[in-house]
């Protein structure tokens, strides 16, 4: 390290101030954030964005020597964020347990297992701890600091235009307006070309045309978000990630299947949680750029977790 | 034709169900979920439709079939319990709720104690679907079934042909060679007895934010993991149907008849695995 390196070397909680300045304290908005693992009062010698600090992309920081991540997910995969406690709560428990449900009644009672004593933490952990790392997770205050963020990101990412007053409305949504009135299909292809999106689906029929599209990065839920989209009445596609815990059968997908129970001519397509927000955490990075002047900072993809396998003879759902 | 020579309703129809419950050792607890969720009670009915979730084109072919009864499993809003202030003012709901009233259906749901049936019947179901009944053992239960061995995408391709969909997402090594199955209900935390004895957990619906990273993270770490997520609706329905089975005779000559609720996903094109 250079003289004039050392002089411009700041610690992890410095990096923390710095980000609590520009967007918000992380912890003040969300349980499971800010700084998660490592030694903040460590000098941060290089630093890495992702939407999930995977044990390949810690690898990789070890080996380029780079020891903060900065990271849209918990390096312990406690997302937080839901009322149904055993969730989150329940991964770190001692284990076996069995979990109560909502309002401490029987309703699924259910043999959990923790996350105390889990292989594959301690191995995770013991990677962070040999490679010195720093792991911050921030989401949940930078969702506060620009709550269409992620999914402006996203509309752009696969070549939407995002008008301004979308770009800066308190919601997580935005909708825009497509020039050509693309098929569902065409859309699946345009995505899977311009993001690492292994398992798109589609809710509805593929042949639906678009024409205004609300983008929503992320699970659907809470459905009142999906439903104040799908209140502008010329909306006729929605392309989200999904992939939540609570979107299938409470949630945002099966809102959407009434909204199509309904008689309305509209489809979604689903990209993958991880997927639909790689441009926003793209895009995160570059806002924190110039906040972070003296940090060599990175943004690396994640890449997709899940791929679907090539289809069965005779499985065919419809 | 005229089945019987009393109108039942709705309410009637419930209390039996409760009652051969209550025979079977099944006793009516206080739930969050389970009881009527649209309609009047007091509907007379004309047939029952049994389902997974009420959605729209659930409650629209059962009037076509002029099944006026619904018993679902899950719930008919979405919010999980069907609170009554949960997007009162929705025009969705308000659309439900009218289709409801103008043919004059009623919708009970049973969760909480259809699960607690025995043997229980979703999952029982589900593992007859898939050809695994003969693997159960009581001792290991749903944690850990020996299956005969064959590959992580050969199992997936096994369970898009039985469970008659391709909305069949998979974690991990394609050629992983796959000697045990056991499922898990959502939740990462309920994944992780059956991933701790068995080479596979299948589930129903699962954060793709939690339970696909910790399988990512597993795999890279080297352990001989896989993860299989099917819709919700492709896990639970079979067993409804089963169910639907189990009431017939309780409906005393009304008609009964399991409709689909079918998986919600259509996986378009030639799925690509990652490079």
């Amino acid at each position: 390290m250079t003289i004039s390196q050392q002089r411009r070397a700041i610690t992890a909680k410095t990096v923390d101030l710095i980000v609590n300045a520009t967007f918000g304290s992380p912890t003040s908005v969300a349980k499971y954030e800010g700084l998660c693992v490592g030694d903040q009062m460590a000098a941060v010698t290089g630093a890495v964005v992702c939407y999930a600090p995977t044990v390949d992309i810690l690898r990789r920081a070890t080996a380029e020597g780079r020891n903060l991540v900065i990271t849209r997910e918990h390096p312990f995969y406690l997302h937080g964020g839901l009322s149904w406690t055993y969730v989150s709560e329940g991964l770190l428990r001692e284990d076996p347990v069995v979990a109560r449900g909502v309002g401490g009644t029987d309703r699924d009672l259910y043999v959990v297992a923790g996350l105390a004593h889990d292989p594959v933490v301690a191995a995770k952990r013991a990677l962070i701890d040999q490679g010195g790392l720093i792991i911050y997770r921030q989401g949940a205050a930078w969702d506060q600091y620009r709550p269409a963020a992620q999914s402006a990101a996203l509309a752009r990412a696969i070549g939407l235009h995002v008008p301004p007053d979308q770009e800066s409305a308190r919601r997580r949504g935005v909708v825009c307006d497509l020039p050509t009135h693309p098929s569902i299909t065409e859309l699946v292809k345009l995505a899977r070309e311009s993001l690492s999106c292994a398992s798109p689906r589609i809710v509805g029929e593929p042949g639906q045309t678009a024409s205004r599209v609300a983008v929503l990065a992320g699970e659907t839920d809470p459905v009142p978000t999906l439903a104040d989209l799908l209140s502008d009445t010329q909306v006729d596609c929605v392309i989200t990630g999904a992939g939540g815990i609570l979107d299938e059968v409470d949630g945002g997908i099966a809102y959407f299947l009434d909204v199509l129970g309904s008689g309305r001519q509209i489809a979604m397509l689903t990209l993958g949680h991880g997927p639909s927000h790689e441009p926003g955490v793209q895009e995160m990075t570059d806002v924190l750029r110039p906040a972070l002047a003296d940090v060599d900072l990175q943004y690396w993809p994640s890449g997709g977790a899940g791929w679907i396998p090539e289809l069965a003879k005779g499985a065919d759902p419809r | 034709m005229t089945h019987l020579s009393t109108p039942t309703t709705a309410q009637q129809l419930s209390e039996r169900i409760k009652d051969q419950l209550a025979a079977e050792g099944v006793l009516w607890q206080p739930s969050h979920s389970d009881g009527f969720t649209l309609g009047d009670p007091s509907t007379i009915a004309t047939g029952v439709a049994v389902t997974f979730k009420p959605t729209m084109h659930v409650l629209r072919e059962a009037a076509e079939r002029g099944l006026n009864i619904v018993i679902s499993h899950e719930a008919a809003f979405w919010d999980g319990f069907d609170a009554p202030q949960f997007m009162a003012d929705d025009p969705i709901r308000h659309a439900k709720t009218a289709f409801v009233h103008a043919h004059d259906m009623a919708v009970w749901r049973l969760h909480d104690h259809m699960h607690r049936m025995a043997p229980e019947p979703i999952f029982t179901e589900l593992i007859e679907k898939v050809g695994w009944s003969s693997f159960f053992t009581a001792d290991q239960g749903l944690h850990h079934l020996k299956i005969p061995e064959l590959r992580l995408d050969e199992l997936a391709a096994h369970l898009q042909s039985t469970l008659e969909t391709r909305n069949i997402s998979v974690v991990g090594d394609p050629a992983m060679l796959v000697r045990s199955v056991g499922f898990g209900i959502h939740v990462l935390s309920t994944l992780l007895p059956a991933l701790r004895l068995s080479d596979v957990v299948i589930v129903g619906e699962t954060a793709e934010y939690d339970a696909y990273e910790y399988m990512r993270d597993a795999v890279a770490l080297g352990q001989p993991k896989g993860l299989i997520r099917i819709a919700h609706e492709r896990l639970e329905e079979w067993g409804v149907a089963r169910f639907a089975d189990w009431m017939r005779p309780l409906a005393k000559g009304l008609p009964v008849e399991w409709i689909s609720t079918g998986d919600p996903f259509n996986v378009p094109l030639r799925p690509q695995r990652p490079l």
